[in-house]
C-alpha cells in the first residue's frame, strides 16, 4: 500500500495528535457523522480529520471486536491500527455506501470488510506501514479487554456493548468537564453517584451536610445533573447517526444491547 | 469492586460501569428526555423536584416531568406529570393520532381543544395547555385523582348513601339516594349548559367522562374531543369506531354529524338513568345490538329495575331519553331546573308519556312497521268483508316485509365489499385475511338479482394475487438460554432444559408438555448410567436425539425407547454441537476434528461409513435434502464445498466474494442459497455453473430459509430486515423488520407461517405468511418465445376467453357464466396490459404489461381459492 503524503510523519509526537484530536476534551467534540456521511469530497484533509476525530472516540469497541474474533493482543492492535490508517489515508472505502445508516453500523461493516478481504494483504506490510492517525492507547486497551465477559458474547455483541459503554463514558466525561470548567469539581464528584442512584450513593441529607447546601438545593442540583446528562448523551448519539431523527431509534437499540 | 446491584433495575453493575453506575439506567436517562441541544442552558431552572433518591430516572416531555401513567383509553395515554415551569401537577393526555389521521384532523382537534380551553366553569375540567412536542399532540389538564364516575359505579361507591346525613326537614322527602343523584346530575347539566351557551357540544357524555377530584367534586372532561378523536384519527378499528353507544342519542348513532345540544341532554339523561337503575339504558351483547336497541327500543322504566325509584325522577329521566330530540328538554338548563324543582318538592314540568303518545312515537320510529300494521289492521276489517280481495293485499304486505329484509342484507353485502376494498388499499399487514374474510361473509348472503358477485370476485382475485405478512403474537415468554433450547426439525415442538437438568419437549403452538427426558434416564448398553448435559440435535423423523453427557461422551438414542444407545467415548474435544442427522434420519454427521466430518449409520449400531477431509476448519455444514451430499463451508479457504456422503470425496467447490454467513439447500436438492456479505447467491449443485447473485440487502445477511415447497426464500439481514422472495422468480413478496438480536429465520406450519428466532434471550417473532404468487406469479420476461401473443384469446378446450379492454384491464369470461367478465388485477400500481396468451393447456394465463413485466395467472389455484370463498364461477 502506498504511503500517503497527507499523513503526519511517524515522528509526529503525542502532542500533535493530542492537539488535532482532542479526545481528552470531549466537551469540544463537534464532528457529526451526518456531516461526514453527506460530504462530497472525501479526499480533502478536512474530511479525514473529521472522520479521524470520530474514530478516535470509538476505536475501543472495534478493538474488542477484533480481539473477540480470535486475534491475539498484538495482532488485534496492528489490525485495528492498519484498518484506521487505510480508512483515513486512502479512498479505500469509497465503495462502501456511507450515506446509509449509522456510524456504528458503518464502522463495523467497514471492519468486517477489511477483515474479510484485506487483512492478509495487510499482514504482508511492515507493521505500522500506515501512519497511526488514531492513538490506540496501548496501555489500557488490553487491560480493558480482559474485563470483557468471556463467555456467551459474540464479537458483534461485544462491539455493540462496548459502543454503548463508550458513549456513556464519554458523556460522563463531558459532564464532568463542564463542571470542572465552571469550578464545580467537588459538586460533581459528590453528585455523580446520584445520576442513577448508584448503590453506594450517599443520601441527600448526607450530601447536603458535606457540601454545605440545603437538601432542597441538592435535589435541584441532582435533577439538573440528570437532565444535562440526558442532553449530552443525546447530543453524543446524534453525532453518530446520519439523521437526527434516528437518535431515538439508536437509543432504543442501545438500550436493548445493554439489557441483553 | 465487589459485584453490586443497581438499586433501580436490580441488574448487576459491572466493574466497567461508567462512574460505577448502572449503564442501562444511565442510557435510560436519555430515553424519554428533552432533546435540547447541548449548551442550551437558557432553560428556566425548575423548582426543587419532589422525588427522592429512590425514584426512577426522571423523564421529561417538553415542559413536563412525567411522574407515572394514570390511564389508557380511546384518546390515548394519560400521565400524571408536573409542569416544570409552573411547578404544578397536571394530567398530560397524549393524543393518539395515528399515521392515517387525515391532515385536517389535527387542525380540527386544535380548534376544538382551544374552544374547550376557553370554558371556565367549576364543574368543567380545565385545559391548561394544548400543544405539540416532537410530533406528539397533547393536552395538559387539571390533575384530578378521584377517579371517574364509571370507576365509582364499578366499585359500588356511587350512588352513595350518606349514612350520617341529617334527617331531611321535609317529611315527604324522597329517598336520599335519589336526592344525591338529582343534585349531582343537576350540577353536571349546568356545566353542560354553560358549554352549550358558548357553542360547544360534548358529544360523548358518559360516566367515564365525569371525573372527581380527591374531595369528591365532579368535573365534566373532554368537551367535544373524545368523539372527535375516536371518529377521525383513523386509529380505531372497523366495527369498534362507535365506542360504547350505551349512552349515545339515537340520532347521533345514526349520523354523528347531525348532533345538537339535544344529544347532550340525552347523554345527561343516560347518566341519570344509570345512577337510578344501576345500569345503562341500553346494553346489548355487541355494539351492533346496542345500536339497534338505542334506535328501536324504549328503555326499561327504572322502577322496574329498582322498585324504590321515585316516579317523578323517572319521568324526568325518560324525558331526556326520548327518541325524538324535540321531545326532550329544550336545554340542559331546563333539565337542571326540573331536577331542582323535584329536589325542592315542587311539581315537575315533565309528564309521563300517554298511550297514544307512545303509539305515535313508535310509529314515527318504525314507519314501515307502523304503516304495515295499519294496513294489516285495515285488511283484517276488509277480510271480514271481502275475503278474496284481502288475500291479495296480505300477500303484498308480506312481500313488502321481505323486501325490507332484503334491502338490509344487500347493504350488508356492500358494506363487506367496501371493507375488503378499503383493507386492501390501506395494505396494513394482515389486510389479506381480513379482506378475504369480509368477502366470504358477503358471498354467503343469498341475494336475489342483481347480485354484486362479479365485484366480490374481482376484489377476491386482487386480494389473492397480493402477498401479506401479518404479525402474530410472539411466544409470550422467553425460552431461556439459546444453548439449552432447541427446535425440533419438524418445527412442531421444542426441547428445553428444565432447572432439574431434565429435557422437556413442548408443543410449539401451546407450549404444553409432550414428554420429559429425565437427566439420568440414559443407560448405555452396558447398563452404565450417565447424566445428560445438553441435547444437541433431534432427528428429522423425531425418533432420535444426540446429546452430550457429563462424562464428555456424545451419545445417540431413540426418544421413545430407553435402549439403543450408541456412544463415542473419545469425545469432549470437538464441537459435537454441530452433530446433524441426515434428512432421512438414517445417518448422522459430526465433526471428528475441526477439519474432519465423519458420517455414520444409526440403524446398525453407529457404523461409521465415511469421513470428509476439508481443506480448513469446517464452520458450517448441511445435508442435502436427499442425503447424498453434504455442503460444507470453511472460512479459511472462503469456499463452499460439496462432498459425497458415501465416499467422503469432495465433489466440487465454489468461491464467494465475501465470507459466508449462512446457506440453505433448496428442497429439490439441486440448488443452494448462500448468504455472503450483503448478497444472496444461488449455486447449482448439479451443474458446473458459477454462483449467480439473487438479491442484495442494505446490511450484512444473517440467515436464509426456503419454504418447504421451495417456492419462497426468506432472507434475514443483521439490521432486522426480513424479505421474502418468490423462488425462482425472485418476485418480492413481502418484507418486514424485526427488532433485537436475531439468529435464524424459518418457515413453519407448512409454510403458512414465518418465524424469526432471536437469541439470548431466546424468543420467536412470528408472522402469518400469505403468498400471492401461488395465484399470480411475476416473471421478468415472456417465458415461451413461441407462444403467440394477442389481445383477445380463448382456450381451445374449455372455452375460457381473456381479453384486454380499451383501458388495459384484463377481463376473463367463463363460457357458461352469464355474469359480466371478471377483471384480473395484478398486485401493485396499475399498469395496462399489452398482450395475452394461454399456456399449459389453458391452466395458465400469461399477461404482459406495457412495462415488460409478465404475470402468470394460475387458473387451477385461482379457482380453488375462489371456491373456498364461495366465489368461483358457476
Amino acid at each position: 500500500m502506498p504511503e500517503t503524503d497527507s499523513s503526519p510523519p511517524e515522528s509526529g509526537d503525542a502532542q500533535t495528535r493530542e492537539g488535532r484530536y482532542p479526545g481528552r476534551s470531549p466537551a469540544f467534540a463537534t464532528t457529526h457523522w451526518s456531516a461526514i456521511a453527506s460530504a462530497g469530497n472525501e479526499d480533502s484533509p478536512k474530511w479525514r480529520e473529521a472522520l479521524a476525530e470520530l474514530c478516535q472516540t470509538y476505536w475501543y469497541p472495534l478493538y474488542a471486536y477484533v480481539r473477540r474474533q480470535g486475534h491475539d493482543e498484538h495482532e488485534a492492535k496492528d489490525l485495528t491500527q492498519e484498518f484506521f490508517s487505510r480508512l483515513l489515508a486512502k479512498n479505500y472505502f469509497r465503495a462502501l455506501d456511507r450515506k446509509r445508516g449509522k456510524f456504528r453500523s458503518w464502522l463495523l461493516s467497514a471492519m468486517e470488510h477489511f477483515l474479510a478481504k484485506e487483512w492478509r494483504d495487510a499482514r504482508r506490510l511492515k507493521r505500522g506501514g500506515g501512519q497511526p492517525l488514531i492513538s490506540l492507547d496501548d496501555d489500557t486497551a488490553e487491560n480493558r479487554y480482559r474485563l470483557e465477559p468471556a463467555e456467551s458474547m459474540t464479537a458483534e455483541r461485544i462491539y455493540e456493548r462496548r459502543w454503548a459503554m463508550t458513549l456513556l463514558d464519554r458523556t460522563l466525561a463531558s459532564l464532568r468537564e463542564e463542571f470542572v470548567s465552571n469550578g464545580k469539581t467537588a459538586l460533581f464528584e459528590n453528585l455523580q453517584g446520584a445520576l442513577t442512584g448508584a448503590a453506594d450513593a450517599p443520601a441527600y441529607a448526607e450530601l447536603a451536610g458535606r457540601l454545605d447546601m440545603t437538601e432542597g438545593a441538592i435535589k435541584v442540583a441532582v435533577h439538573r445533573l440528570r437532565q444535562r446528562y440526558a442532553q449530552l448523551l443525546r447530543a453524543e448519539i446524534s453525532r453518530t447517526v446520519a439523521d437526527p431523527a434516528e437518535v431515538d431509534g439508536e437509543l432504543r437499540h442501545l438500550l436493548t444491547v445493554l439489557s441483553a | 469492586m465487589s459485584p453490586s446491584h443497581c438499586p433501580i433495575c436490580d441488574r448487576p453493575i459491572g466493574a466497567d460501569a461508567p462512574g460505577g453506575q448502572c449503564a442501562l439506567c444511565l442510557m435510560g436517562l436519555a430515553a424519554v428526555a428533552e432533546g435540547a441541544s447541548p449548551g442550551d442552558d437558557s432553560r428556566a431552572p425548575g423548582p426543587a423536584p419532589t422525588d427522592d433518591a429512590e425514584t426512577p430516572p426522571v423523564s421529561f416531555f417538553g415542559d413536563y416531568e412525567i411522574l407515572g401513567e394514570i390511564a389508557r383509553g380511546g384518546m390515548g395515554v394519560v400521565y400524571r406529570a408536573r409542569q416544570v415551569s409552573l411547578n404544578r401537577p397536571v394530567a398530560l393526555k397524549m393524543i393518539a393520532a395515528g399515521p392515517l389521521a387525515p391532515k385536517d384532523f389535527i387542525e380540527r382537534f386544535h380548534m376544538e381543544a382551544q374552544a374547550s380551553a376557553r370554558l371556565h366553569h367549576p364543574s368543567i375540567l380545565p385545559i391548561h395547555e394544548i400543544g405539540e412536542h416532537r410530533g406528539q399532540h397533547y393536552l395538559a389538564l387539571k390533575l384530578v385523582e378521584g377517579g371517574s364516575l364509571s370507576d365509582k359505579i364499578d366499585r359500588g361507591e356511587w350512588p352513595y348513601h350518606p349514612a350520617s346525613d341529617a334527617p331531611s326537614a321535609h317529611p315527604p322527602a324522597p329517598p336520599r339516594r335519589d336526592q344525591s343523584v338529582a343534585r349531582f346530575v343537576s350540577r353536571i347539566a349546568e356545566a353542560v349548559h354553560h358549554a352549550h351557551q358558548r357553542g360547544i357540544l360534548h358529544r360523548d357524555l358518559k360516566p367515564g367522562n365525569i371525573l372527581f377530584d380527591s374531595d369528591g367534586v365532579p368535573y365534566v372532561a373532554d368537551f367535544g374531543l373524545a368523539k372527535l378523536v375516536e371518529h377521525d384519527s383513523g386509529l380505531t378499528q372497523t366495527g369498534t369506531f362507535l365506542g360504547t353507544p350505551s349512552y349515545m342519542a339515537p340520532e347521533q348513532a345514526r349520523d354523528g354529524a347531525q348532533v345538537t345540544t339535544a344529544a347532550d341532554v340525552y347523554g345527561l339523561g343516560a347518566i341519570l338513568y344509570h345512577l337510578l337503575a344501576g345500569q345503562p339504558p341500553f346494553k346489548g351483547a355487541s355494539v351492533m345490538e346496542t345500536l339497534r336497541q338505542v334506535a328501536d327500543r324504549e328503555p326499561v322504566a327504572p322502577h322496574e329495575l329498582r322498585a324504590d325509584t321515585d316516579r317523578d325522577l323517572e319521568t324526568i329521566c325518560l324525558k331526556c331519553l326520548a327518541k325524538e330530540p324535540a321531545s326532550r328538554y329544550p336545554s340542559a338548563r331546563a333539565l337542571a331546573e326540573d331536577l331542582d324543582r323535584w329536589l325542592a318538592g315542587e311539581s315537575i314540568l315533565a309528564r309521563p308519556a300517554t298511550l297514544p303518545e307512545r303509539l305515535w312515537r313508535w310509529s314515527r320510529r318504525q314507519p314501515v312497521l307502523a304503516a304495515l300494521s295499519l294496513t294489516v289492521l285495515g285488511l283484517l276489517i276488509a277480510v271480514a268483508i271481502i275475503s278474496t280481495f284481502a288475500a291479495v293485499r296480505l300477500r303484498q304486505a308480506r312481500d313488502e316485509i321481505r323486501r325490507a329484509g332484503q334491502a338490509t342484507e344487500r347493504e350488508l353485502v356492500y358494506a363487506n365489499l367496501a371493507q375488503a376494498q378499503t383493507e386492501r388499499r390501506l395494505g396494513t399487514p394482515g389486510y389479506r385475511s381480513q379482506a378475504l374474510a369480509a368477502l366470504r361473509r358477503a358471498a354467503l348472503i343469498q341475494l336475489p338479482p342483481p347480485t354484486p358477485t362479479v365485484a366480490l370476485r374481482n376484489e377476491a382475485i386482487a386480494c389473492l394475487a397480493s402477498s401479506d405478512l401479518k404479525a402474530l403474537p410472539g411466544w409470550p415468554e422467553t425460552l431461556g438460554a439459546s444453548g439449552k433450547t432447541l427446535l425440533d426439525p419438524a418445527r412442531d415442538r421444542y426441547a428445553q432444559a428444565a432447572p432439574d437438568g431434565a429435557y422437556v419437549f413442548r408443543s410449539i403452538t401451546d407450549h404444553h408438555e409432550l414428554m420429559r427426558l429425565e437427566k439420568n434416564s440414559w443407560d448405555d448398553p452396558e447398563g452404565n448410567r450417565a447424566a445428560i448435559d445438553r441435547v444437541w440435535a433431534i432427528s428429522p423423523d423425531g425418533r432420535w436425539i444426540a446429546g452430550r453427557f457429563e462424562d464428555g461422551s456424545l451419545r445417540f438414542r431413540q426418544l421413545v425407547a430407553t435402549r439403543h444407545i450408541w456412544q463415542l467415548n473419545d469425545s469432549g474435544r470437538f464441537a459435537y454441537g454441530r452433530t446433524t442427522f441426515s434428512p432421512d434420519s438414517q445417518r448422522v454427521a459430526f465433526p471428528r476434528s475441526p477439519q474432519h466430518i465423519r458420517i455414520a449409520w444409526l440403524t446398525n449400531g453407529l457404523k461409521e461409513s465415511s469421513e470428509i477431509h476439508a481443506p480448513g476448519p469446517v464452520d458450517r455444514f448441511a445435508w442435502a435434502p436427499q442425503g447424498e451430499r453434504l455442503a460444507l463451508y470453511t472460512e479459511r479457504s472462503a469456499a463452499l464445498l460439496l462432498a459425497d456422503t458415501m465416499s467422503g470425496a469432495i465433489a466440487k467447490s465454489a468461491q464467494f466474494p465475501a465470507p459466508i454467513r449462512y446457506f440453505a439447500w433448496h428442497p429439490n436438492g439441486r440448488e443452494i442459497a448462500v448468504a455472503a456479505g450483503r448478497e444472496v447467491f444461488a449455486w447449482r449443485a448439479d451443474a458446473d455453473e458459477a454462483p449467480r447473485p439473487l438479491a442484495e440487502c442494505a446490511a450484512p445477511l444473517r440467515a436464509l430459509a426456503f419454504s418447504d415447497d421451495g417456492l419462497a426464500l426468506a432472507i434475514l439481514a443483521r439490521d432486522g430486515e426480513v424479505r421474502i422472495l418468490g423462488f425462482p422468480s425472485l418476485q418480492e413478496l413481502s418484507s418486514t423488520h424485526v427488532i433485537g438480536e436475531t439468529e435464524r429465520v424459518l418457515f413453519m406450519s407448512r409454510d403458512r407461517e414465518l418465524a424469526v428466532i432471536h437469541d439470548s434471550p431466546l424468543r420467536l417473532s412470528r408472522w402469518e405468511f400469505s403468498p400471492g404468487d401461488r395465484v399470480a406469479a411475476r416473471l421478468n420476461a415472456w417465458p415461451e418465445p413461441s407462444t403467440r401473443r394477442e389481445r383477445d384469446v380463448t382456450t381451445k378446450g374449455s372455452g375460457w376467453r381473456a381479453r384486454i379492454d380499451s383501458t388495459g384491464r384484463v377481463l376473463l369470461t367463463q363460457p357458461s357464466d352469464q355474469d359480466e367478465p371478471s377483471a384480473l388485477e395484478a398486485p401493485g400500481a396499475f399498469v395496462p396490459a399489452q398482450s395475452l396468451a394461454w399456456s399449459a393447456e389453458g391452466r395458465e394465463l400469461l399477461v404482459q404489461q406495457t412495462n415488460g413485466v409478465v404475470w402468470k395467472w394460475r387458473m387451477p389455484e385461482l379457482r380453488d381459492s375462489l371456491r373456498a370463498l364461495k366465489l368461483d364461477w358457476r
